[in-house]
């Protein structure tokens, strides 16, 4: 561990991990272009490099998206990777308020306590913590695919069945394509485009970008600007001091982040949607939660930055990447002939352990360049309207049609904002449709492999029981009764202050 | 009358025109397999159940003579909503126009046919300003996105040749 301590310190390590952050700030910042593709673009790059640089550079890149998808989602409620959804509840909120640079430093120091804890995981704890991983299969996923659903009561709004509709209606629009029992075209309506499926940047543009714009072009005879903003000296102090001032909240976040980041396939946004669900949860005060609470930005930036290096660990200890970008590295590494898992362990220790420091540092210099940045980058908020609008709709267009170079997307996502942006009249809230769409590809996929193996040993076995699947069906009901008695007891004290005020 | 207007109303049309859309597709499949099926048939369940619910509601109240939460289209909304309509058509021209025109020509124009329309005040300044921050918007995404990332747009088939993308 010293070893690849020494290695991370090294000056040119440093410099090509600094210049990974870099590029990760900037394709982040992109909706459209994530961490994925990110690091899958760098890759040729790296090969001029020594291995430890090389990954190390990735690693900078994936772990600085993390944090800069969360820009757009605050200053224009368009989540620049799907891990920033959640981050956009109350980040967007905020930056309304003109809290825009508070909501952008906040979002970067979170991002660096995740990204630590993350990295510590990795470095200090990845072999116990991956004996629980390995103990997830297909019913356990499912049933973590509907605790995160359960989130739908904190997004509804003022109506929970509308909620719901929205993330069934989110379910469906993950349905369209491929199935996953025997292969068969569904809900394509004829349209060979749609075998391929609804694509999740392009559904997640279309659900909240899109509606943003056309919001936009309603209001700019009202306000030029989407807020106010004046910078205010120490804001980043200031910020740092309401952050820490949260311990629970942050230990809660960045373990849960860490722990869904180890599980192959779940990933930074359902680590994000968890941990923002559970910050609403065990919070005193819920009223401010999605109107531009803080603690909604921390909890979902935490968690999906810890998810980021926690996703390595599988793939180092057991060869498994936990999530895409961790694929893309892992790919990196074989095509110089590393084969990642146990034996690199054994074969070549510093450089895991100097990949572990590098995503610790990575954090650090994310924190470094992005409150450095912060006051410029809210600064976006101060383009006109009859501006932004148009230069959105061009960047929310290259998202949707970069990502699999297919125009149809584009078509989806103009479709989705289009309805996104009629039944937000009726009271539907986006968060909903778009937990739906990011739930939809874990929990069906998981359900029909949990049916297959249920055909041999029946359903009661596969689903109810075994320790994890008792304790997720069991928070999933807890989750849903403390949603209905915190409902009640709002309405309650709404009709009390009510009468009062009479 | 106006409680068509009404939100929930609205709001069940939506839920079973959604249901409808997928329902149709699920009872017309050719698989007899249920694992094909079971996700998206509780999913429409769901839709279903909450439709009935809100169409319900809307009728308790109209037979206790409840005022209704109607959705309000004010005069401001009139003008707003064509607004909308404007952008989102120009919007449509570019989508059709696009392989025509190659992606960076029909980029730069729906950005300018937008920014001139949406700026409500056409001093010679703003008018400017919706000029000079597509092109350059423009110019930047070309070679971020072409030179960097490598993302393979659209090209001008309308005069292949004479555009460079």
């Amino acid at each position: 561990m010293i070893e690849g301590l020494m290695q991370a310190l090294s000056p040119g390590y440093f410099f090509y991990l600094t210049l990974g952050v870099l590029i990760g700030m900037f394709v982040g910042t992109l909706p459209g272009l994530t961490a994925t593709m990110g690091t899958a673009l760098l890759v040729p790059f790296t090969f001029a490099l020594p291995t430890g640089e090389g990954i190390a550079m990735l690693g900078g890149l994936y772990v600085c998206a993390m944090f800069s998808d969360s820009i757009p989602a605050c200053l224009v409620n368009t989540p620049g990777t799907p891990a920033a959804m959640a981050t956009a509840f109350d980040g967007h909120p905020m930056v309304q308020q003109g809290r825009g640079q508070e909501a952008i430093v906040a979002s970067c120091f979170s991002s660096t306590i995740g990204t630590v804890f993350g990295a510590g995981c990795y470095l200090v704890l990845a072999w116990p913590l991956i004996e629980i991983a390995l103990k997830f299969g297909p019913p356990e996923f499912f049933w973590l695919g509907i605790f995160a659903l359960t989130i739908i009561g904190s997004l509804a709004g003022d109506s929970i069945l509308k909620g719901l509709a929205g993330g069934a209606i989110g379910l469906l629009i993950s349905c369209v394509g491929i199935s996953h029992g025997n292969e068969l075209a569904r809900f394509t309506f004829g349209v060979p485009e749609l075998r391929g499926g609804v694509s999740l940047v392009a559904g997640l543009i279309g659900i909240f970008a899109i509606p943003q714009v056309l919001s936009m072009v309603t209001e700019l005879r009202k306000k030029e600007f989407i807020a106010e903003y004046k910078p205010k000296g120490g804001e980043t102090f200031k910020t740092i001091r309401k952050v820490i001032a949260h311990p629970l909240h942050l230990l809660r976040s960045s373990a849960i982040g860490s722990f869904i980041g180890i599980l192959p396939g779940a990933g930074s946004p359902i680590a994000a949607i968890v941990s923002y669900n559970e910050a609403v949860r065990w919070s005193k005060d819920k009223s401010q939660y999605g109107k531009g609470d803080l603690r909604g930005v921390t909890a979902s930036e935490i968690a999906n930055n810890a998810a980021a290096p926690a996703a390595m660990i599988p793939l180092v200890t057991l060869g498994v990447p936990g999530s895409s970008p961790a694929a893309v590295i892992a790919g990196a590494l074989m095509l110089r002939g590393l084969n990642p898992g146990p034996e690199l362990f054994q074969s070549d220790g510093a450089l895991v352990y100097s990949f572990g420091w590098a995503l610790l540092f990575a954090g650090i210099v994310t924190f470094i360049l992005g409150s450095l940045f912060a006051p410029l980058l809210v600064k976006i908020i101060r383009i006109p309207l009859r501006l932004l609008a148009p230069l959105i709709m061009l960047l929310a267009t290259i998202g949707a049609y970069a990502i699999r170079n297919n125009i149809f997307d584009v078509y989806i996502m103009l479709g989705l904002g289009v309805f996104v942006f009629i039944v937000r009249r009726f009271g539907f809230h986006p968060g909903p449709i778009g937990l739906g769409l990011i739930l939809g590809p874990i929990i069906e996929p998981s359900l029909i492999q949990a049916l297959y193996i249920s055909d041999a040993v029946g359903i009661g076995k596969v689903f109810f029981t075994g320790t994890i699947n008792i304790t997720l069906i069991t928070l999933s009901i807890l989750s849903v009764l403390f949603v209905i008695w915190t409902r009640r007891r709002d309405k309650k004290l709404q009709a009390d202050g009510g009468e009062r005020s009479n | 009358m106006q409680r068509l207007a009404d939100r929930d109303f609205l709001t069940s049309v939506v839920l079973l025109g959604v249901y409808g859309l997928f329902a149709y597709a699920i009872y017309t499949a050719t698989s007899t397999d249920v694992k094909d099926w079971i996700f998206p048939k509780l999913a429409t369940y769901v839709l279903l159940i909450i439709a009935f619910a809100f169409l319900s509601k809307v009728l308790f109240e109209a037979i206790l003579k409840r005022i209704p939460d109607i959705v309000e289209f004010t005069k401001d909304d009139q003008r707003a909503y064509l607004d909308v309509l404007v952008f989102f058509l120009i919007v449509l021209c570019y989508l059709f126009v696009m392989y025509g025109l190659g992606f960076w020509l029909s980029s730069f124009l729906m950005l300018i046919l937008t920014s001139t329309y949406l700026t409500i005040e056409k001093t010679t300044r703003n008018i400017r300003l919706a000029v000079i921050v597509p092109f350059a918007s423009c110019i930047v995404f070309y070679f971020v996105f072409l030179y960097f990332f490598y993302v393979p747009f659209p090209r001008a088939t309308w005069w292949m040749g004479l555009m460079p993308d």
